[in-house]
């Protein structure tokens, strides 16, 4: 077995088996399940509203409706919305400056290599964060289909905020499984490459919380630059700010392009700084 | 020794860290100026102050516009900046230097009460820095230095609800300074209180969603929406005091430093360093 898979086994392991990766999936999943809750009120005041209607059209009640990466619409989608950013970063975005303050990290990183022990260690943080961000999702999915009609969504019946220039918004309306099954590994991944940038900090930060917090205060500090300098200025149609980026439906449109540039951008500055504070810099 | 615990705490006020809250202001004013750009008028100083935490009224749910009513950004990113920066230090100090004087002052309770004076100073530090980034923004656009006088700015801020026969100065003053000053350092102590019981980030969460249910529940019991100018002017047009406003955050205050202190006696200091 080479060195890498012995080490990334061994981050795998410190990643999933650690409390702080369950309290944050038991906050996410309760997140979730509450959502579904209070969805499950709504669906049903609209179906016993449908019933008694002549036209029997349930594309109000449909289950694509209200998903939670779709509508934002009741107290706990709107938690699950504000919070997702840390929810990502507490399972093992801490790790780092961990064990950079308690120096540990020096023990694996003399075993296996500074670049194997960055790799093992990004793609540890990447699948802790990306489990928190995706799982919410699937069992909103799982949950609300259990009472939720299934309907193809008709976008002429004007219900759903899914628009022309949205993601996926052709695949929405034809084939609505397929789309929120990939919603959901694209979830995996905003969670993942947003857990990446508590890589940013590196040492700079001594205090482990800051650093959990440190990308949902980057997004929010780079929405409100974005809203004083650009939203405020100009009519801008496209969903730039990240704080919103684990949303399939935003506030305005988010086509493919800007969400792949978006996630490859976090992406490539988390790599890049814990490249130059695992590697390059002075141990 | 009180004095001396203090005093070195409010030593701590004037990092270099707490510079990023005037940095932060100096941003968000750039939302008034840009509204002014709307109107074509230059702000006054208090429009530049009334605009950070006007907040906005509550908007009814539309299923399919969802985010027809997401949370005002800029009033939530003004208090939870303060929220943000207060986290680490109380905290920090458990550790080295800190320990020390810990140990030297004698008594757990005092330190923490240290702790909380600290707290709400470093909150009027932060009101402040939003008064001075007014200022510059005030001279940059050559508007009205007066904290007495408001133009459309403010209004169009508070969404056209301020009636000049019926709201005086001393009520905006109340809504758009007084109140969130109160809910921003009462948040600050029940969030510094949390972090004795849980970790901080938790603890962060609970105070970050406290404000966003409160955005999504109006009233005034709900503590973020007294934060917020346009709805505290509202609770004061519909015939709530101030005296009765001032109650809601000044219980929050009083739980959490009891809570806080009753916690803190009774902590293993050496397991709460992070």
């Amino acid at each position: 077995m080479s060195v890498f898979i012995r080490v990334l086994k061994v981050e795998l392991w410190k990643a999933l088996h650690n409390p702080m990766f369950w309290t944050a999936i038991l906050i996410s999943a309760g997140l979730s399940v509450l959502s579904s809750f209070e969805s499950y009120q709504m669906v049903q005041e609209l179906k016993e509203r449908i019933i008694r209607s002549p036209f029997q059209n349930y594309q109000g009640a449909s289950l694509f409706l209200f998903l939670l990466c779709v509508a934002a619409i009741n107290s706990s989608s709107r938690l699950f919305i504000a919070l997702w950013a840390i929810l990502a970063a507490i399972p093992y975005g801490w790790s780092f400056c961990r064990e950079k303050k308690t120096g540990s990290y020096l023990q694996e990183m003399i075993r296996s290599g500074r670049t194997n022990y960055f790799r093992a260690k990004y793609i540890a943080v990447f699948v802790s964060g990306g489990l928190t961000t995706a799982l919410p999702f699937l069992l909103n999915l799982m949950v609300n289909a259990l009472f939720c009609p299934y309907v193809l969504p008709d976008p002429a019946a004007g219900t759903y905020p899914v628009m022309n220039g949205w993601f996926l918004s052709k695949l929405f309306y034809t084939h609505p499984w397929s789309w929120a099954l990939i919603w959901i590994g694209m979830a995996f991944v905003i969670g993942g490459v947003t857990a990446g940038l508590c890589l940013v900090p590196g040492s700079t930060i001594r205090f482990a919380t800051l650093v959990i917090l440190f990308p949902y205060a980057l997004f929010y500090l780079l929405d409100v630059l974005l809203n004083a300098f650009v939203y405020n200025r100009m009519v801008v149609s496209t969903m730039f700010s990240p704080a919103y980026l684990i949303m399939a439906v935003p506030p305005s449109a988010n086509p493919p392009w800007l969400v792949f540039t978006e996630i490859i951008v976090i992406c490539l500055l988390g790599i890049a700084a814990g490249r130059y504070w695992i590697i390059r810099h002075e141990l | 020794m009180s004095y001396r615990l203090i005093k070195r705490d409010l030593k701590r006020i004037l990092k270099v860290k707490n510079l990023w809250m005037f940095v932060f202001f100096l941003i968000s004013s750039a939302l008034c100026y840009g509204n002014a750009a709307i109107l074509q008028i230059s702000p006054s100083w208090l429009d530049y102050i009334l605009a950070v935490f006007a907040g906005r009224y509550p908007v009814e749910v539309n299923i399919s516009q969802p985010f027809s009513d997401l949370p005002p950004l800029h009033w939530l990113v003004s208090v939870e900046g303060i929220l943000f920066l207060s986290l680490d230090y109380p905290l920090e100090d458990l550790s080295g230097e800190g320990m020390q004087i810990l140990l030297r002052a004698g008594s757990k309770r005092k330190w923490y009460l240290s702790k909380c004076v600290w707290n709400v100073c470093n909150c009027l530090v932060y009101f402040l820095f939003m008064l001075f980034s007014g200022l510059i923004w005030t001279l940059f656009s050559k508007g009205i230095l007066s904290l007495k006088d408001y133009t459309d700015v403010s209004n169009m801020v508070y969404e056209w609800s301020i009636d000049p026969d019926i709201v005086t100065i001393q009520m905006l003053w109340i809504s758009g300074i007084l109140m969130p000053f109160l809910t921003v350092a009462a948040l600050n102590l029940f969030q510094m209180s949390l972090c004795l019981y849980t970790k901080p980030v938790f603890a962060f969460m609970v105070t970050t969603a406290a404000l966003i249910i409160s955005d999504y529940y109006e009233s005034p019991y709900f503590i973020g929406n007294l934060g917020m100018g346009i709805r505290v002017l509202a609770y004061l047009e519909s015939g709530y005091s101030v005296i009765q406003l001032m109650i809601i955050p000044l219980v929050w205050v009083c739980v959490s430093v009891v809570a806080g202190s009753i916690r803190c006696r009774r902590m293993d200091i050496l397991s709460r360093e992070d």
